[in-house]
């Protein structure tokens, strides 16, 4: 089991890592909600 | 999922907004009993995993993409629907008065839909599922599903509701785009949950590896 103060930092840096790299792998279709909307519309 | 500002009247966003502080009262009720040194590291990770998380859309086919919602996985990793309102909220204010994602007048309706129904859906059907079938990843997939599922049908009545969508066809539209996303936030989910069980299992509730569940509040 890791400590605490490791858990928050590995959990952050993991938090960053999907903000920022992550990016690059993100889809510009629009999200299942907006889709609707343009469906319909 | 993220309703933005517009998509609803006023009024009805001022009634989601007051539906949606009796269950904050309720989660912030939740969080001074529940919370201790021992659980906040955890609930700091996830509050900024699924922050980190909703942040981007996966492709998910049909010319349309979906994120975590995490509902479900809060629920159950912490043992109450309560934490998932708790930090929902947390997240969609966040989102709403900082990034633009969501809004104002219907963040209500958004802490109603992903927190308060998705948190509940996907606690109650995790602990329903996994006392039928006993099997962990089995259960939490589908309470994961279900709670991005159901809350994207809510949504798709209350739009209707507003005005914004026609019934019938935002159910069909929202339904099939949701049960594909949904599909996502279940392998999510399922991941998290072992990735969390594998470094800190003195933190997870006790309900989701054994055949016991924790209290609902």
């Amino acid at each position: 089991m890791i400590d605490n103060k490791i858990l928050i930092a590995g959990g952050l840096v993991i938090a960053i890592l999907i903000g920022v790299a992550a990016v690059f792998q993100a889809s510009g279709d629009p999200d299942g909600l907006e889709s609707t909307a343009l469906v319909i519309q | 999922m993220h309703i933005p500002d517009a998509f609803i009247p006023i009024w009805q966003g001022t009634i989601y907004w007051v539906i949606a502080l009796v269950f904050v009262a309720f989660a912030l009720k939740w969080a001074k009993n529940e919370l201790n040194e021992e659980k906040l590291p955890l609930v700091a990770v996830l509050a900024a995993g699924i922050f980190a998380l909703q942040s981007f859309n996966l492709p998910v086919s049909m010319g349309t993409s979906g994120h975590l919602v995490g509902g479900a996985l809060v629920a159950i990793v912490l043992g109450s629907p309560f934490a998932a309102v708790f930090i929902l909220t947390l997240v969609l204010i966040v989102q709403g008065v900082i990034f633009g994602d969501g809004g104002i007048t219907t963040m209500g309706i958004n802490i109603l839909n992903m927190g308060v129904i998705g948190g509940f859906v996907g606690y109650f059907s995790f602990r329903g599922l996994k006392a039928v079938t006993g099997s962990m990843p089995f259960s939490a997939f589908s309470a994961a599903w279900l709670a991005c599922f159901i809350p994207a049908l809510c949504a798709a009545v209350e739009l209707w509701f507003a005005g914004t969508f026609p019934l019938e066809a935002g159910m069909f539209a929202m339904g099939i785009y949701y049960a594909i996303i949904g599909v996502v936030e279940g392998v999510i989910t399922v991941a998290a949950i072992y990735l969390i069980v594998s470094v800190r299992p003195d933190m997870v509730d006790k309900g989701v590896m054994s055949g016991k569940t924790g209290a609902i509040a």
